[in-house]
């Protein structure tokens, strides 16, 4: 039976069922939405890349300005840190954008299972995060005054925090803007390893703050999808209600749920949609 | 600086003003979304492209369909909102735009301020973000 001969509702109904479960699992598993609907949907759906590209992209804008202001409110997410970065990865997610639609489909298929791979070395090689409190700060962070104070509940104080190697982090978000916007991957998997080990950001404050960064980033490339005609609508609003309810659903079972697990089947899936995407790029099966 | 009775330090002015703007404005757009969504499925209004005939254009590259059903690029498709696929984009211009707005919102606070080099981060950022919504760096 081909995609084509099956009725017009039920891979929007399906794509709903899957995001949501991915919205459940993605938070359980400490990933972003956005992060792994792109590999899932491009590797088992009939949808071509550049539309499953630009809803990861809403996917993941809608996820970053529904938790955005809660993280604003309790100090998790700083914008003196986020302002610069994010017209760095901003521009470059633009730049990343055009590309990607411009590329043939069959490299993006593979470079798509590479940064897949590259991900799951993240998620399982990453090493442990730093608490970074009171890293000395550098020159410019210090000149631009990018320093903090939160509550960490678990130490039951404030804790201060600085940031070092400002220029260094800036150069690799120009790579994590250009992937942004050409893979359509919410990209913070990728920022809050750059704030945290490299800038030196406490990790809440990094995770929180990544998400300000998608906000901004995603926005940038998601104008690029829109106006090449690239929204489907029957992609999008499925895929954003589904990731959303399921992320409501995975908060509430976080107390419950077992994250090796979940990390394990996240694993799984990730590995079988970046040989999936190797396969469909190689034409072995497309 | 006084805390939080939950022990937190208030957050800035700038940070209130930004996390309003995005919460209001997301919540709006997702209602015009959804809304907008429910009237295309239930065929309440008309498609440009019937919904039945989607699975046979959804594998096509994006500018491939764009030619395939005569969908104007860029910002035509604002003089097609009478079709019910397209209204939902409209929800999706309110998600995008947000950021834009939300800066405009907090440039006054780094002005009083004096803040200049954050007041023209904010500037430039919203010229970039204004910039990929012309389509004038995708030659629309």
């Amino acid at each position: 039976m081909s995609p084509e001969s099956i009725a017009w509702w039920v891979w929007p109904f399906v794509l709903f069922v899957v995001t949501f479960a991915l919205g459940i699992v993605a938070v359980v598993g400490g990933l972003g939405g956005g992060t792994i609907f792109v590999p899932i949907v491009a590797g088992f759906f009939p949808f071509h890349l550049d539309f499953v590209r630009a809803a990861g992209l809403l996917v993941a804008l809608s996820g970053a300005l529904a938790a955005g202001p809660h993280l604003l409110r309790m100090n998790l997410a700083d914008l003196r840190l986020a302002l610069p970065i994010a017209l760095v990865t901003s521009a470059s997610a633009i730049v990343g954008a055009r590309v990607g639609l411009a590329l043939p489909t069959a490299p993006l298929h593979i470079a798509l299972g590479v940064i897949i791979f590259g991900l799951l070395a993240v998620l399982i090689m990453a090493p442990a995060p730093t608490t970074a409190e009171a890293v000395p700060a550098d020159a410019l962070s210090r000149r631009l005054g990018i320093e903090g104070v939160y509550y960490e509940a678990t130490l039951q104080r404030l804790v201060e925090w600085r940031v070092q190697r400002t220029w260094s982090g800036l150069v690799l978000f120009v790579f994590i803007g250009v992937m942004a916007g050409m893979f359509g991957i919410g990209a913070g998997w990728a920022n809050v390893p750059v704030l945290n080990l490299v800038m030196g950001v406490p990790l809440k404050v990094a995770a929180g703050t990544s998400v300000l960064l998608l906000s901004v980033t995603d926005t940038a490339a998601a104008w690029v999808y829109l106006l090449e005609g690239a929204v489907l609508p029957l992609i999008v609003v499925p895929s954003v209600l589904g990731i959303m309810l399921g992320a409501r659903v995975g908060v509430r079972l976080l107390d419950t749920a077992k994250p090796g697990t979940v990390r394990g089947v996240l694993v799984v899936v990730l590995c079988l949609s970046g040989v999936r995407s190797l396969l469909k790029g190689l034409a072995v099966w497309p | 600086m006084a805390l939080r009775p939950d022990g937190q330090l208030p957050p800035s002015a700038e940070a209130l003003l930004f996390a309003r703007t995005l919460q209001v404005g997301t919540r709006l757009s997702l209602v015009v979304l959804m809304v907008a969504f429910a009237g295309y499925v239930t065929g309440v209004v008309t498609p440009l492209v019937p919904i039945e005939e989607l699975p046979s254009v959804w594998g096509l590259r994006a500018v491939d369909y764009a030619a395939r059903v005569s969908l104007p690029r860029g910002w035509g498709w604002l003089g097609l909102l009478r079709y019910a696929d397209l209204q939902p984009l409209l929800g999706v211009v309110m998600l995008a735009g947000l950021t834009v707005v939300a800066y405009l919102s907090i440039l006054p606070v780094f002005i009083r301020r004096r803040d200049r080099f954050y007041a023209l981060l904010s500037v430039v950022q919203v010229a970039v973000l204004l910039l990929a919504a012309s389509g004038l760096i995708s030659g629309h």
